[in-house]
């Protein structure tokens, strides 16, 4: 069920969400609360998703997203990770930072020329956890 | 012991993980898109939903737009006519004098059905692939100007590489000037034209086309028109920032060029 999920984010985020990363969320929010084993798993899922409906070499995408997942998870085991807003905004923060940090070297990208992604990630940050709870409702 | 079996199956995966890429060489190239073309017709009904939503309060102007675009087709059709006259006229003039007629450009038109995931590559997905005759490194323009190249091409789906991803690159020349240099996509800031000789006059306003060079482009389409012209970072050079003729990331339709 998640994982149909994830697929029909991907197709929404091809068409009508440009810009807007949500799957990255996802596999952060999934490390953060279920520790880094379920976290790498869901990374790779997501990533395999992520890797059809991108472009580039094959595997890049993969690696990114599980990454992320294992490192969401390791974040939330080594510092007391608490179900509020404020940590997971912190933690969202993180995780997207080093994500798009990850981007940026494996795409090969001038990553002083790509600045404008801190918006993304603040924004994404601050939102994300709001918009997790009005679903969860 | 549970705390090991689990690291351990933690490292056993990543390790996996990071094969796949060196391993992705062995799979076909056109893996992805193929893969991607199960997709295809949920991906055709949203794109075209979100195309009739996004043009909903523009429906007077449509209509307006649409009254004046159907009087200059019959314009244009008249004038066509007095073309069709001459081109038959030169042909007959040309079969005299034994020249060798040069082909014609077929087109194949396509939707735009989707974007490229990440926000740092700049792809598109057309609804036509291999059956309806796209094959890679096709050319792909949009009204006056040159959009990109068929990049993978699935069954019944392809991704276009854009002029302004990071990995086009692309041989042209300043139409006044003559000039030529290599035009390098720059994402959203459009294209730089690098390479431009120190004595060269290219001025704010200047038209860039396609040189020819290299099998993929044909010579003479419109890439688009020079914004600033500056020194390079190595100082031996000039290079120019082009502004792309096409909206790059408003396209709905394009076409692709049959050789």
């Amino acid at each position: 069920m998640f994982f149909i999920l994830a697929i029909i984010i991907a197709l929404l985020e091809s068409t009508i969400f440009r810009g807007i990363d949500i799957l990255p969320v996802l596999v952060i929010f999934r490390g953060l609360r279920k520790g880094p084993f379920v976290g790498l798993l869901t990374g790779a899922g997501i990533g395999l998703i992520a890797e059809v409906f991108s472009s580039g070499p094959l595997g890049i995408d993969l690696i990114l997203y599980s990454i992320t997942g294992l490192f969401s998870g390791i974040l939330s085991d080594r510092f007391y990770y608490r179900k509020d807003l404020l940590s997971e905004m912190i933690f969202l923060f993180l995780g997207l930072g080093l994500f798009y940090f990850l981007s940026l070297i494996f795409i090969g990208r001038d990553i002083i020329s790509y600045r404008p992604i801190i918006i993304t990630i603040l924004f994404l940050a601050v939102f994300s956890p709001l918009a997790f709870r009005l679903i969860e409702r | 012991m549970l705390k090991l079996q689990r690291h351990l199956s933690l490292i056993l995966i990543l390790i996996f993980i990071f094969i796949i890429p060196f391993l992705s060489q062995f799979f076909q190239d056109d893996l992805k898109i193929e893969i991607l073309n199960i997709f295809r017709i949920p991906l055709k009904i949203i794109s075209n939903t979100y195309y009739v939503l996004r043009n909903i309060p523009n429906f007077k102007e449509i209509v307006a737009e649409n009254k004046i675009l159907k009087q200059n087709i019959e314009n244009l059709e008249r004038e066509l006519l007095k073309s069709q006259e001459a081109r038959l006229e030169n042909e007959r003039l040309r079969n005299l004098l034994a020249f060798n007629a040069s082909g014609k450009t077929h087109f194949i038109p396509s939707m735009v059905i989707g974007k490229d995931l990440s926000d740092l590559r700049y792809t598109i997905i057309i609804d036509k692939g291999k059956r309806d005759g796209i094959r890679k490194d096709m050319v792909v323009v949009s009204g006056n100007g040159l959009v990109g190249r068929v990049r993978e091409c699935g069954w019944g789906i392809a991704r276009v590489l854009l002029i302004v991803d990071h990995d086009s690159s692309i041989s042209g020349l300043v139409q006044r000037t003559r000039d030529e240099g290599i035009l390098v996509g720059n994402g959203r800031a459009g294209l730089i034209m690098k390479y431009l000789g120190l004595d060269s006059d290219v001025k704010k306003g200047d038209k860039v086309i396609t040189s020819g060079f290299g099998a993929i482009f044909k010579k003479g389409i419109l890439i688009g028109e020079v914004v600033s012209v500056d020194m390079d970072e190595s100082n031996l050079y000039l290079k120019a920032v082009v502004k792309p003729e096409v909206d790059i990331f408003r396209l709905e339709e394009v076409l692709v060029m049959k050789p």
